[in-house]
């Protein structure tokens, strides 16, 4: 696993190739009111049977990397550039064709919304069962079978009738759950779950967190889950990137990200959720301002109008100079002008405390 | 339990809304949904029983939390409460006034005094509007004349949730979501209530936005002496803003009590399932902890489980319980009780359980069982 320089255009020819690596990846979408850059040079790897997750608020652009390893900006308007190396292959170059086969085969997605997910006019098992034969070349009968072992394995109750059932006559849990038997349908390798819990009950998350830890474990893919919730990502994540206005300003061992996290944003995201498990404090500590905007992104770091932490650079570095995203031990890179141990010192003297 | 009776000699008053010096008294409450079949004569085949007998208090400037999976009934309860939807019984007693069966007309001069904010900042604010015209249209509606004139007033009121008061000619597509939380915030503050109804107002934010906003939501409640029903599903944020919680499931209370009992010692089973499944951001605790699954989904409404409603997917009841005490949780209904002092909880067989919040941090340190 290796987090490169985000100016570093050309990769190393790194002895080992992870399972997937994404290099510098930038997804930047011409619009009338000017540049939007969703994604603006991101790196990470993930290996088979590791968790990562994404985190970000809204328009952060962790979406729409996934959607970019996915090949779905193929033949938009979006311009994609940097690479996305998937067991040795570019998926950035492939024609749509060769995307078409890995897609649902190799690789498969998990969408939030299941019910805008899955089409309401086809039944649930038909939906699956065809994802299925697309990629195999089988019977109906046999894919049926597939399919109701699938429904069966994700926990759906009497899947031989419920096979025949449409969406809408799923409750929100059990339409996930045929959302993640249809993507697992084919074995694929490499799972990204866009918020894949993020409209359902608690109760009902912590089902489908179990499900997919435990799929996990028997099919032993990869996963990329995309999340805004720091609680879920401490529960199911090996590695964690943090990202902020299209870029990734932190990325480590979800140990460090969540003990020894060093990029003020970051610390704003742990600072500014209630939570359970501490004693109840007074005030909440927001992170002030807005979320940047993707068109006119701030210079220098894309954080600085809201980084509460500028005092500790000296001259106005945080506002002229674009931070590198450097390692500061291996595994744990940093996007930050701040002095390591400066950053540290603050962590452990008052970030710590407060939470 | 002690039943009092009712001022007009009906139902008896619940303990749990029994609170002389209560803004809002909720007794009995019951939202049912009729459904209806057949073309021309429309008889009524059942009723989704959304609401199904729920009791509360909230006194001035306190926060009453109501929580519970979707489809438990707390958006609809807070919806009777500012009479949005017409209760099918029970009373609502708002400064000691029955409001549950006031006509429209006769409800009018009270919306000044509750109000509410909405969960989806992008639908409840009319995009032909600009912010002026919203959050003034309170004082139109009602035919107020603020001192210095509606826009003046309008402008304070902006300023006071944070915006900048010259965004007086902006529509609602020129903010972001937590703008825009903070213009329903103004719009509901507009006629100094005494009670708002909060319907996940901060839901749909994301965390760092979310935070801003439950401390605006502190900041005006000491400032104005407001009191907040507060309905979420985010255990979290109601242990930070709510003064008293009600867990709710199917329709009932399942437990009501103050904010640091219910988060160190809940009771109700349901209640510790649904503590057990919140992820905390600690990766460490997050191994250790001990986590209560429901097995499958939430039963109908329509036709919810007998005796107990929670029985179908109560833990307890599954892996605990004699067969002898079985049977009593699926023939008799459970009450909402007191089983200590201003803890209610409606459960044949509660169990106190500090191993399960992990309010203190000691909590995990120290797992026992009360």
């Amino acid at each position: 696993m290796s987090v490169t320089e985000a100016p570093d255009r050309t990769p190393s020819p790194s002895t080992h190739t992870a399972f997937l690596e994404v290099h510098d990846l930038s997804v930047h979408f011409p619009t009338e009111d000017g540049l939007v850059k969703a994604v603006d040079g991101i790196s990470f790897a993930v290996e088979r049977g590791e968790t990562l997750g994404i985190v970000g608020e809204s328009g952060s652009g962790k979406s729409v990397t996934s959607q970019a390893i996915m090949g779905l900006h193929k033949g938009s308007r979006a311009r994609v550039s940097g690479q996305i190396l998937f067991e040795g292959r570019d998926l950035v170059r492939i024609r749509e064709e060769e995307m078409r086969l890995l897609r649902g085969k190799q690789i498969a997605m998990i969408f939030q919304d299941p019910l805008s997910a899955l089409h309401p006019y086809y039944t649930v098992g038909n939906q699956i069962v065809e994802a299925y034969r697309v990629h195999n070349d089988v019977s109906k009968q046999a894919a049926k079978k597939r399919t109701i072992e699938m429904l069966d394995r994700v926990g759906i109750p009497n899947p031989d009738s419920r096979f025949s059932d449409y969406p809408h006559q799923f409750s929100g849990g059990m339409r996930q759950r045929a959302m993640i038997a249809m993507a697992l349908v084919c074995d694929p390798h490499l799972l990204i779950a866009d918020e894949p819990t993020t409209a359902l009950d608690v109760t009902v998350q912590a089902q489908i967190l179990e499900l997919m830890k435990d799929l996990q474990r028997e099919f032993d893919s990869a996963i990329i889950l995309i999340t805004h919730d720091l609680g879920v990502v401490a529960e199911t994540c090996d590695n964690v990137v943090v990202m902020y206005g299209g870029q990734c300003v932190e990325y480590g061992g979800v140990d460090d990200i969540f003990y020894k996290p060093e990029m003020p944003y970051t610390w704003g995201l742990l600072t500014s959720m209630p939570r359970m498990d501490r004693t109840r404090t007074e005030r909440l500590n927001p992170i002030s301002g807005q979320p940047p905007s993707l068109i006119n992104v701030p210079s220098g770091c894309v954080f600085n109008p809201r980084c509460a932490y500028r005092e500790h650079v000296p001259g106005d570095a945080c506002v002229t100079d674009h931070p590198d995203l450097l390692e500061v031990v291996p595994q744990h890179a940093v996007r930050c002008h701040i002095d390591p141990d400066v950053r540290r010192r603050i962590w452990s003297e008052q970030i710590r405390p407060s939470l | 339990m002690t039943t009092i009776q009712s001022a007009d000699g009906v139902a008896p008053i619940h303990p749990a809304a029994d609170d002389p010096d209560a803004l809002l008294a909720v007794n009995d409450l019951k939202v049912h949904f009729p459904i209806r079949r057949g073309i021309f004569f429309k008889r009524q085949v059942g009723a989704v029983k959304a609401v199904d007998g729920v009791s509360f208090s909230v006194r001035p400037g306190e926060t009453l939390g109501l929580v519970g999976e979707s489809g438990c009934g707390k958006t609809t309860t807070g919806r009777a409460i500012t009479r949005l939807i017409d209760p099918t019984s029970g009373s609502i007693r708002f400064e000691g006034q029955e409001v549950a069966r006031l006509g429209r007309s006769q409800m009018r001069p009270l919306r000044r005094q509750m109000q509410m904010i909405f969960q989806d900042p992008y639908s409840s604010l009319n995009p032909r509007h600009p912010i002026g015209t919203i959050v003034g249209a309170p004082f139109r509606i009602q035919g107020v004349e603020p001192e210095g004139g509606v826009k003046k007033a309008v402008q304070t009121l902006l300023e006071r949730v944070g915006l900048n008061p010259e965004h007086y000619n902006r529509y609602p597509h020129e903010f972001s979501g937590g703008q825009r939380q903070r213009i329903g915030l103004a719009r509901a503050l507009a006629l100094q209530p005494k009670l708002i109804v909060c319907d996940e107002p901060v839901s749909a934010l994301d965390v760092s936005v979310q935070a801003q906003v439950v401390n605006l939501m502190e900041d005006l409640q000491d400032e104005f002496h407001l009191a907040y029903v507060f309905v979420a599903h985010d255990l979290s944020v109601v242990r930070h803003i709510a003064d008293r919680v009600a867990v709710m499931y199917l329709g009932h209370v399942m437990e009501l009590t103050d904010r640091d009992v219910l988060y160190t010692e809940p009771m109700h089973p349901y209640t510790h399932a649904l503590m057990s499944a919140v992820p905390v951001p600690d990766p460490a605790k997050e191994n250790r902890r001990e986590r209560i699954l429901l097995k499958g989904d939430l039963p109908s409404p329509i036709n919810p489980p007998s005796g107990c409603v929670f029985h179908t997917r109560c833990a307890k009841y599954r892996e605990v319980l004699s067969d002898a005490e079985k049977e009593r949780c699926r023939g008799e209904v459970p009450v909402l009780e007191t089983k200590r002092p201003g803890h209610f909880v409606a459960c044949h067989y509660p169990e106190a359980r500090q191993d399960i919040a992990l309010a203190e941090d000691a909590g995990v340190e120290g797992e026992t069982v009360a």
